[in-house]
């Protein structure tokens, strides 16, 4: 054993070009997959971490078919509790957004704070665990609160804050801290930053099952099942619900109608990935992107893997003397197959040691590049390290296996020459080499479409120009003086059109209305936008027959403008001037126009005329100075009401944010590509490398009988480039085929065209050659006479 | 055909010259057959080396066919040693990965001829070394007289005026080696000039001149 890593050690130091590239080709391929991994593994388990998750569930709702709504009714907890045998405890969360916190009642407040508001049973049906404190059973009593530990360091820094006092909301509400949350890399639906012990509400009595406020989740009993529970769901909408809708219609009329009250039960593992939901805690994940990240990092380790066999096996002639010499002493087969895995392993070791630097690093750079956080923390000391310490080992074994029985089971080069510069066996070698090719191909090919995708969906024609429009969120807190401040905004010279609604594009609000279908008498439920008569001009969208709202006729709070969408799927032919549900007159058609994520089909919209609306300020800029005017609305708005923050933001951002699950995954497979062209660059080097020396007589013969420099490259490159040509070939095709169906979950998709097949050639043989030449450079400017020079 | 003018060679060590040519004059006509002799590292390769232009004087000019060969540039000197000059070596040299028929063509690939003109060219070569039996074999199947065999009928393929060789029987036994003077001696008498380096008296004795090198000089008084 001593023995063995000393020879290992005399060959790093003999040859360190060779050593360098192959562990640190191992040590990227096993950082970039484990970061891969870590983030599959926590993408998947999302929620898992809670105690009996597989028993917890959140009950949604959908009324008027404008959900399903993440949160439901606020009564829901306490029937729930009450009458549904299968659920054991239920538990109802209330959100509070844009709370001040202090630390004292002298300093200032820190703001923008989100509260999850929780009742007695809270830690009941949620497992956390707490740092210091400790969480009370039975939840909060009033004035107490419990903070996770990055609230805390934001508040009070380092120190111990138990039985601290903080002061929320703007009647500074004291609050003693009991608790604070444990850190943890799990991640969950739930985000919470402060918990404060809800107040009765009087909504917690209602009937009114149109109306919702709370997150309501349930903890099943042991026996119970979700089955149950939606079989109580189903008594609850005919018993309970139906009756006190007060409709004409009969139950099973209204069981399908668009105005019904339905429910969605998610089972808590489940929350992360399914998107049905609207307006929930938090973002949620994206499968496809999880299983395609996953793929990549087989795919990462894999070239390190093929990397590390190629260099082994390539130089089997130097090894071949020492296997020989150890079989003619007498070790059998087994002994030097063991050898040669064990070095393999030493060598994954010896990367995995560089890799758990290097999984911090990427993980910085991927920060720093893309700005978003792909894992979370990977604190060292971890349990994650202990998988680390597997997944080296794995790998190195895998790694060795080949080059063991590769180098072992070639027959005694001793008795045969001594000079091994027989013809070699190279195939396997150029299986490998191809592969690498075809998953460095691919990769690019995919990060290339994944973008052009992009690029796409942000420059393609929204029906109306978002650039230019920032957007006023809450000028519904002006009230009455919400008239008067957009009519001083007006005058502002930076200003081309103002106009007021209930609901912009990518807005977070919701509006449905119901319409009749002329002929067949169907009802519908239809996006709705309620907004005044400069609206179309502001957002810039285009009327394509008939006329906008006019301000002067009363008549038109009872008239519509549809968009194309809308006028499709009422059935109209000839829309402006029909009558539709008995009174509302269609007076116009607007150009369809994109209101939520382009993934989706542009809806049907009815434009509705609301010429008191103030609820959200539209202002269209001129270009030039539109920090000075942000600052400049800031601090009128303060002036208005001075304890309102007005909630600015711009309508071009708030599209690209729809578009975050896109950026997302291109940023990542693009990070990932990057990593796993350098695997196969070094991997191509090593190769390189070994090919000139190899041939290092055969180039100086050449040379010379006349060969040019040209001949020489075309003499190096020449099966790499033939290798590369077949990898694209059979890369393109199944990438082509794999991101097309990607693309099919796009209502608005590019349609691959030549331009990303050349790129992706161009580049990929721009690298290789670049390589290859680069290190052919050496072999060409050396002098034959030198490596002619008779032995 | 070869005219040397004090040409000189050396190489610094620990920054002192360390010459291996000094000061040779050599002038070499066509038809002439001329083994140079001398004992190990009195430049007798090096020389060689210089007259096949595969290297640099350091000093002095080299005169071939009438051009100025230390004064042309990289690219035209390997158009004037592509069409005049072949090379024979003492370790054949051949590719190991091509075969018999495959390393004679090799040259003529260099040299932009065309695939049915080499076809006629190697079959002709082939036929006259009476190796057309080999033709498919690697050069590792051979013995050492066959290789080198090979090793001159590429060197002959392009037709040279000029055949250069170092120490060419070095390897081999002394059947082998008097089989190759032999054919030297055919091929001069067909007008081809022969430049050789040797150790042995005996393949020296079939030249037509035998130039002594002793410390990088030539030795006038033997």
């Amino acid at each position: 054993m001593n023995m063995m890593f000393k020879t290992l050690l005399r060959q790093l130091r003999k040859y360190p070009t060779f050593s360098l590239i192959n562990i640190g080709g191992l040590a990227i391929g096993i950082a970039a997959s484990f970061v891969l991994l870590i983030y599959t593994q926590r993408e998947l388990t999302v929620d898992h971490q809670f105690r009996d998750a597989d028993r917890i569930a959140r009950i949604c709702t959908d009324f008027y078919h404008m959900g399903p709504f993440a949160f439901s009714q606020p009564m829901m907890r306490n029937i729930v509790m009450a009458t549904c045998k299968d659920v054991e405890n239920a538990t109802a969360i209330n959100r509070s957004t844009d709370l001040d916190v202090r630390t004292s009642l002298n300093d200032r407040a820190f703001t923008g704070n989100e509260s999850y508001d929780i009742d007695s049973s809270f830690f009941q049906v949620f497992s956390y665990e707490a740092a210091t404190g400790s969480i009370p059973a039975h939840g909060l009593a009033p004035n107490q609160t419990i903070l996770t530990a990055a609230k805390a360091r934001q508040f009070f820094g380092s120190q111990n804050c138990t039985g601290k006092t903080l002061y929320i909301g703007k009647e500074n509400t004291p609050y003693t801290v009991v608790a604070v949350l444990a850190e943890t890399t799990a991640k969950s639906h739930l985000f919470p930053q402060i918990f404060l012990p809800r107040k009765f509400d009087s909504a917690e009595n209602s009937t009114n099952w149109a109306s919702c406020l709370y997150f309501n989740y349930v903890k099943l009993k042991p026996q119970g099942t979700l089955a149950g529970l939606e079989a109580w769901l189903a008594q609850l909408r005919r018993k309970v619900i139906y009756p006190t809708v007060g409709t004409a219609q009969t139950w099973d009329v209204w069981n399908t109608a668009s105005n019904t009250i339905t429910f969605l039960v998610q089972p808590l593992e489940s929350i992360h990935f399914d998107n049905r939901a609207i307006f929930g805690f938090t973002a949620g994940g994206n499968l496809t992107q999880v299983r395609l990240l996953g793929s990549v990092a087989i795919l990462l380790i894999l070239l390190a893997i093929i990397n590390y066999i190629n260099l082994i096996t390539a130089r089997s002639s130097i090894r071949a003397k020492e296997m020989g010499l150890k079989k003619t002493f007498g070790a059998p087969r087994r002994t030097l197959i063991g050898q040669v895995i064990r070095e393999s392993v030493i060598f994954s070791g010896l990367a995995m040691l560089l890799a758990c630097g290097l999984i911090q690093v990427i993980l910085f750079t991927y920060q720093y590049v893309t700005g978003a956080e792909l894992t979370g923390p990977i604190p060292f000391l971890s349990a994650n390290y202990l998988y680390l310490i597997a997944f080296s080992l794995l790998v190195g074994i895998l790694a060795g296996s080949y080059p063991a029985f590769y180098l072992t089971g070639e027959r005694n080069r001793l008795t045969i020459r001594s000079s091994g510069t027989g013809r070699e066996r190279a195939g396997i070698r150029n299986v490998l080499v191809t592969l690498q090719f075809v998953i460095a191909t691919g990769l690019v090919f995919v990060s290339f479409i994944v973008y052009s995708q992009l690029h796409f969906m942000k420059s393609k024609d929204k029906g109306f120009t978002s650039q230019g429009l920032v957007i006023i969120n809450n000028t519904g807190e002006l009230e009455d003086h919400a008239e008067a401040f957009r009519q001083l905004v007006a005058q502002q010279a930076a200003v081309v059109s103002t106009s007021f609604s209930n609901r912009v594009p990518a807005g977070n609000t919701v509006a449905m209305g119901t319409y009749e279908m002329p002929k067949t008498k169907k009802w519908l439920s239809i996006q709705e936008f309620g907004a005044d008569d400069h609206y179309l001009n502001t957002m810039g969208m285009h009327l394509i027959s008939g006329r906008n709202f006019e301000r002067s006729l009363l008549s038109d709070t009872n008239s519509l403008i549809l968009n194309e969408s809308a006028v499709a799927a009422l059935g109209l032919f000839n829309p402006v001037g029909t009558l539709i549900n008995g009174s509302e007159r269609v007076i116009g058609v607007v150009k369809d126009f994109n209101y939520a994520s382009m993934r989706e089909k542009i809806a049907p919209a009815i434009l509705r005329f609301k010429p008191a609306a103030n609820r959200t300020l539209v202002i269209r800029l001129r270009g030039g100075n539109t920090a000075a005017f942000i600052d400049w609305l800031h601090a009128t708005g303060h002036r208005f009401i001075p304890d309102a923050k007005l909630d600015i933001s711009f309508l071009d951002d708030t599209f690209a944010h729809l578009a975050d699950k896109e950026r997302r995954l291109g940023d990542a497979i693009s990070f990932f590509t990057i990593l796993a062209i350098i695997l196969a660059v070094l991997g191509l080097i090593g190769l390189t490398l070994f090919t000139i020396e190899r041939r290092t007589r055969e180039i100086g013969i050449r040379r010379v009988l006349g060969a040019t420099d040209h001949n020489i490259l075309a003499l190096v490159s020449g099966n790499f480039i033939r290798l590369g040509a077949i990898a694209s070939a059979i890369a393109l095709p199944l990438s082509w085929w794999l991101i097309d169906r990607w693309l099919d979950n796009y209502a608005y998709r590019i349609s691959i065209t030549a331009g990303p097949f050349l790129e992706t050639l161009a580049l990929i043989l721009a690298i290789a050659l670049a390589v290859i030449g680069i290190l052919t450079l050496k072999a060409i400017t050396a002098n034959p006479v030198k490596s002619l020079r008779s032995e | 055909m070869i005219d040397l003018k004090r040409i000189s060679k050396w190489v610094n060590v620990g920054g002192k010259p360390n010459f291996i040519l000094k000061d040779v004059n050599l002038e070499i006509k066509e038809g002439e057959f001329v083994s140079i002799m001398g004992p190990s590292g009195s430049g007798k390769s090096s020389l060689l080396n210089i007259i096949g232009m595969l290297d640099d004087s350091s000093e002095g000019e080299y005169f071939f066919l009438g051009q100025p060969v230390h004064s042309l540039r990289e690219k035209q000197r390997s158009q004037l040693y592509k069409q005049y000059i072949g090379f024979v070596f003492q370790a054949y040299h051949l590719i190991d990965e091509l075969t018999v028929y495959e390393n004679i063509e090799t040259p003529l690939i260099y040299q932009n001829i065309k695939s049915s003109e080499r076809q006629a060219m190697v079959a002709d070569i082939l036929d006259r070394f009476q190796i057309v039996g080999k033709k498919d074999l690697f050069p590792t199947q051979l013995s050492g007289g066959q290789q080198q065999l090979v090793g001159i009928a590429r060197a002959l393929i392009g037709k040279p005026k000029l055949l250069l060789a170092d120490e060419p029987t070095g390897n081999l036994n002394s059947r082998q080696g008097e089989e190759i003077m032999e054919l030297f001696k055919q091929l001069n008498s067909e007008g081809v000039t022969i430049v050789q380096v040797t150790h042995s008296e005996k393949n020296a004795e079939y030249g037509s001149r035998i130039i002594n090198l002793l410390d990088g000089r030539i030795d006038n008084f033997n």
